[in-house]
């Protein structure tokens, strides 16, 4: 069976997170072997997941924190 | 994504470990900042009440991503304000053949152990806010906040194959967005 580079890219996301069938995935890693476009293509689809993935949280604005603790606190006081 | 604890849920665990993860979940979602300051107060309110049921446990963290998730949505659909980017579709990106149609360039290596500058941190929030809603969320929950592709399907209401090729569209949406800046960096 042959894939083509589009079906290649299709599949990417089960061939990352480990679900492609095996006969599918020998197939695609023999592709991703005579195919450059397509052996780049999945660095930089799994360089994207890495990226996203280093995202640090950003804090909150310093007036809303405040206002948010305050909120909380009332609101805590009046359940207990 | 900090693990959860077993520590009772006190008012300086929740604003040192649920509090930035909610802000930071419904802004992403949500795109604006005052929006997901929004959804954050309506978190925390909910959050009041199940203080006494909970501990800072995995079924709390779990709770609480479903609540933040629907707060956000809440947020989304009073302020009835859509801002669809038109984002090109990658999958176009071949011949009638199913070949690439345009050269596919080389990023540079990323270190081991990434730690964003400013510069890519901007870029990757900036390329998030703008893509379609129903492709964002998942990409939010999936790749930026971590969680099982099951929890995400449930908080959304989507089967497991929704959420997966919601997720895989997403993914090549932003490896073409940040295309731009990488392949820039190594010519």
């Amino acid at each position: 069976m042959n894939l083509t580079c589009r079906k290649v890219t299709e599949i990417l996301v089960d061939f990352v997170d480990g679900s492609l069938p095996e006969e599918e995935r020998d197939t695609l890693e023999r592709h991703l072997c005579g195919c450059v476009p397509c052996a780049i293509y999945l660095r930089t689809y799994h360089d994207t997941i890495i990226l996203t993935k280093s995202l640090p949280n950003v804090p909150l604005p310093p007036e809303f924190l405040t206002r948010l603790k305050t909120m909380f606190a009332k609101e805590c006081g009046q359940q207990g | 994504m900090v693990s959860p604890t077993d520590e009772p849920l006190t008012p300086e665990v929740v604003f040192r470990d649920y509090v930035p993860r909610v802000y930071n979940l419904a802004r992403r979602m949500l795109n604006n900042d005052a929006d997901a300051e929004d959804a954050t107060q309506d978190v925390l309110l909910q959050v009041v009440r199940k203080l006494d049921t909970f501990r800072g446990d995995a079924a709390f963290t779990t709770w609480l991503h479903r609540v933040t998730v629907n707060a956000a949505l809440a947020v989304r659909r009073k302020r009835n304000r859509r801002e669809e980017h038109r984002v090109h579709d990658p999958l176009e990106n071949f011949t009638e053949e199913g070949q690439h149609s345009g050269f596919v360039r080389p990023w540079p290596k990323l270190p081991d152990n990434m730690v964003l500058d400013s510069e890519q941190h901007q870029l990757i929030e900036e390329a998030i806010g703008k893509l379609p809603e129903t492709y964002r969320d998942v990409f939010v929950l999936a790749d930026v906040q971590q969680l099982p592709n099951a929890e995400i399907a449930e908080s959304l209401g989507l089967s497991l194959s929704a959420v997966k090729s919601r997720l895989h569209r997403a993914r090549l949406m932003m490896r073409d967005a940040l295309s731009r800046h990488y392949e820039e960096r190594l010519s």
